[in-house]
């Protein structure tokens, strides 16, 4: 894909761009295929790529549509960034009454985030203020579930234990999906196949993905288990102490995440511009030096995207933990997601429990914001 | 003039026909349950079994069944009946009842069961006064179970071991057929399934100390002496390595699945789980069961009993036909349905049948029920009793993790769980 999107961009750009073109961006439907681009527009890039061989035979090859394709939304960005057109598109967008259509399409996504999301926060918010029994408000009792969060030492023992659930798997995550992604993005045969199998993890529910580790690190009967038997010559109880159980819990966590993060970190790494490299190699740079000084600083904005991702999917996570361990053993790995479910849906004090979602939510707000705030200060330095 | 009246009576006869194709549609009466209507389990064949028959039997309602997992029947249970979502008729455990009472997802039964004759509710072996909830039977019991000692028979033979009689002896005997594969006692003592395995364990054996669940005012006292004794005895099992300390992550269905695997020798297990565990090549007619032995041999241990209830939901719109459906549930014909699938029918006269004389399961089902009319014991269960279940079994993680001294870890449960009613 780079060679093609390489060979393209020299193709465009050694070509003057046509005078009479016009910006509109229509869609012309050819097949199953949409081209961005007036049909005159396609057909002048395609003279050159394979687009004029489509025109011709019918029976085009996907890289023939897809060169054709790239053709005519990389001229017109080229010429977008020469600024040949720029004033007839601010005198057209003047002239042009006000679209809308864009809005009316957008409205039932919003009244569904609303629906979903915002109301139900709310509504925790006006739940958090009362006393309940099962389903039913009971009594108004102000901030008395906030007060009382803040006392429960259950509460700030199930805090600690989502930092280092959180900390914990993200600080694995990351250089083993980075570490992947690298060597995922070198060329070697097989590599497709090798792609597809490191995502497979991600698409296996957690719930399943539980179950399938519950029983492999199964202290009697688990597969695991006993190959480290057989390996080590004693058999590790990997769920059956607090400390080992949240270890293990962090690598089934690990192995079920970590596909997300090296396939964003892939797609970043695949957008440097080989030249780059190139360039940094004339200047004697060696392979970590390169990775340093070229590949981390313009992969950093996808890190942080990736940091955030996982820190609010970790914090937030229930189902994996729930199902592998149930909290324990004696509370070891009982995080504070965890606890709202218990709180709410076990000892049935939902009032409780919308208050320590909501504590929950701003923690979230909190991590996000330390991110993006994180990475503006390093861009402005 | 003609036309318009015409046109009316043609109107009016289309209203009638449709009025009629409406009164001949069934009433549709939602069930929900936790056994699945498809799948292996005998349960699943009889269930679909009875459901079947009764929309055959009559033509005013049509039963259809809604499967939710056991472990979230009762949420889903509570949260639809505030949305006005609920069933009309509902499978409730014993142990939940309370909760279900409190939560208002059930209607008192005592007006149907007042048109019962005095035979029809006597019949019940577990009466349904001992389900009376504030005053009201708040559900019917269609089904039995009670706690034995399973043990695998091959295991204890080769080690040259007898059938424990004593608790003692099933410590030594779990101690010689330990070996770094099999443990020779199990039980499931992690919080998983809101710590169910840990009380159905300790209960009996607690209950055979002398040990009372609760005081007169609901509070636990499961901190008392007979609660440190039956906990020591648990803790003695890991010491002498009679048990694994693994059992602290595991759950019932980890320990019945380590016992199909051939990895446990002996558990205390419910009735209804021991079809289930036979169904292995490992364990087979080796897997046999015993009532719970004693602190003594002259003292035996009181049996836990428990059930599987009907009731009808708090939003049913259609109650008469959902009592109507559970009349037919309870029913000789669905009993034996139920029991040829394992289960102990909750009826005296339905062990009448010659299904309970004839077969060998017939007969062993007989035999589990005379163990529970001899040495049943049931309890109805506060109703956040699942919260005490999750405290005893951390208490019994700290004693075999941490070697935590029974007492400490019983008052460290008590505490937290009555400090949470108050």
């Amino acid at each position: 894909m780079a060679d093609l999107f390489k060979g393209v961009t020299h193709q465009s750009k050694s070509r003057p761009p046509p005078q009479d073109y016009d910006l509109h961006h229509e869609l012309i439907d050819v097949g199953q295929v949409t081209f961005p681009g007036t049909a005159e527009q396609a057909y002048r890039k395609g003279q050159t790529s394979g687009f004029h061989r489509f025109c011709q035979s019918r029976k085009p090859s996907a890289t023939h549509l897809l060169r054709a394709t790239m053709n005519a939304v990389i001229s017109q960005a080229d010429r977008e960034t020469i600024g040949h057109h720029r004033p007839r598109v601010k005198s057209a967008a003047r002239r042009r009454p006000l679209n809308w259509l864009p809005p009316l399409f957008i409205v039932p996504a919003v009244a569904l985030v609303f629906l979903v999301t915002i109301y139900p926060v709310f509504d925790a918010a006006v739940l958090s203020l009362f006393e309940t029994q099962y389903a039913e408000k009971v009594q108004f009792v102000g901030f008395d579930n906030f007060i009382h969060l803040a006392t429960d030492p259950l509460i700030a023992n199930a805090l600690s234990r989502s930092l280092v659930y959180t900390l914990g798997s993200l600080a694995v995550v990351l250089p083993l999906s980075l570490g992947l992604a690298l060597l995922l993005n070198e060329e070697f045969p097989l590599r497709g196949l090798a792609r597809t199998v490191i995502v497979l993890p991600w698409v296996v529910s957690q719930t399943v993905v539980a179950l399938l580790w519950a029983w492999l690190l199964n202290a009697d009967f688990g597969p695991v288990t006993y190959l480290a038997q057989t390996l080590l010559g004693y058999r590790p109880l990997f769920l059956a102490s607090p400390t080992a159980a949240m270890a293990s819990t962090i690598v089934v966590n690990v192995w079920a995440s970590y596909p997300q993060a090296t396939l964003l970190l892939l797609a970043a790494l695949q957008t440097i511009p080989n030249e780059l490299y190139d360039a940094a190699k004339i200047d004697g740079t060696r392979s970590l030096q390169a990775l340093r000084y070229v590949t981390l600083p313009l992969i950093k904005p996808t890190i942080a995207v990736v940091l955030i991702q996982l820190t609010l999917l970790y914090f937030n996570m229930v189902t994996l933990i729930y199902t592998l361990t149930g909290g324990g053993p004696m509370g070891g790995t009982e995080t504070l997601s965890l606890r709202v479910l218990k709180t709410s849906f076990e000892d049935w004090n939902l009032g409780q429990g919308a208050a320590l979602g909501l504590v929950i939510t701003v923690v979230n707000f909190a991590f996000s914001l330390i991110y993006v705030l994180a990475l503006r200060s390093r861009h402005a330095r | 003039m003609h036309k318009t009246l015409m046109s009316l009576v043609a109107i009016a006869i289309g209203f009638g026909w449709l009025g009629t194709a409406q009164a001949e549609q069934p009433i549709a009466l939602k069930f929900w349950t936790f056994l699945p209507v498809q799948g292996s389990d005998p349960r699943s064949t009889a269930l679909k079994g009875v459901i079947d028959g009764f929309n055959k039997s009559q033509s005013k309602y049509e039963v259809s069944v809604e499967s939710i997992n056991y472990a979230r029947i009762d949420n889903t249970v509570i949260q639809s009946t505030a949305a006005g979502q609920g069933p009309d008729i509902l499978n409730v455990y014993t142990d939940q009842l309370s909760m279900h009472a409190a939560a208002k997802t059930i209607v008192p039964l005592d007006s149907y069961l007042a048109a019962m004759s005095p035979a029809e509710v006597e019949d019940f072996l577990i009466s349904p006064n001992a389900l009376r909830i504030g005053g009201h039977v708040m559900a019917l019991p269609w089904e039995m179970r009670v706690w034995l000692l399973g043990y695998r028979k091959d295991l204890l033979d080769n080690a040259h071991q007898k059938v424990p009689a004593t608790l003692d002896e099933v410590a030594n005997a779990a101690a010689v057929v330990s070996t770094d594969q099999v443990m020779g006692f199990g039980m499931g003592a992690s919080t998983a399934g809101l710590g169910a395995q840990a009380m159905e364990t300790f209960a009996p054996i607690f209950w055979g100390a002398g040990g009372q669940m609760f005081d007169d005012k609901g509070n636990t006292t499961i901190n008392s002496e007979a609660g440190v004794k039956t906990l020591s005895w648990l803790g003695d099992l890991v010491k002498r390595n009679a048990m694994k300390s693994t059992v602290v992550s595991m759950g019932a269905e980890d320990i019945q699945t380590a016992f199909r695997a051939g990895t446990v020798g002996m558990q205390i297990v419910g009735s209804y789980r021991v079809g289930a565990t036979r169904n292995s090549p490992t364990t087979g007619d080796n897997f046999q069961t015993t009532p719970i032995p004693g602190w003594t041999a002259d003292k035996p241990m009181p049996a836990r009993l428990a059930s599987q209830t009907l009731t009808i939901g708090t939003t049913s719109k259609h109650k008469d036909g959902a009592w109507e459906f559970i009349k037919y549930y309870l029913g000789t014909p669905s009993q034996i349905e139920f029991a040829k699938a394992g289960v102990l029918p909750s009826k005296a006269s339905s062990y009448q049948d010659p299904f309970f004389g004839e077969s060998s399961q017939g007969k062993e089902i007989r035999g589990w029920a005379d163990y529970a009319r001899q040495r049943g014991r049931m309890e109805m269960t506060p109703r956040d009793f699942s919260r005490l279940s999750e405290e005893l079994a951390k208490a019994i993680q700290k004693v075999i993790l941490e070697g935590m001294d029974p007492k400490a870890a019983l008052d460290a449960a008590a505490t937290a769980y009555n400090g949470q009613r108050h």
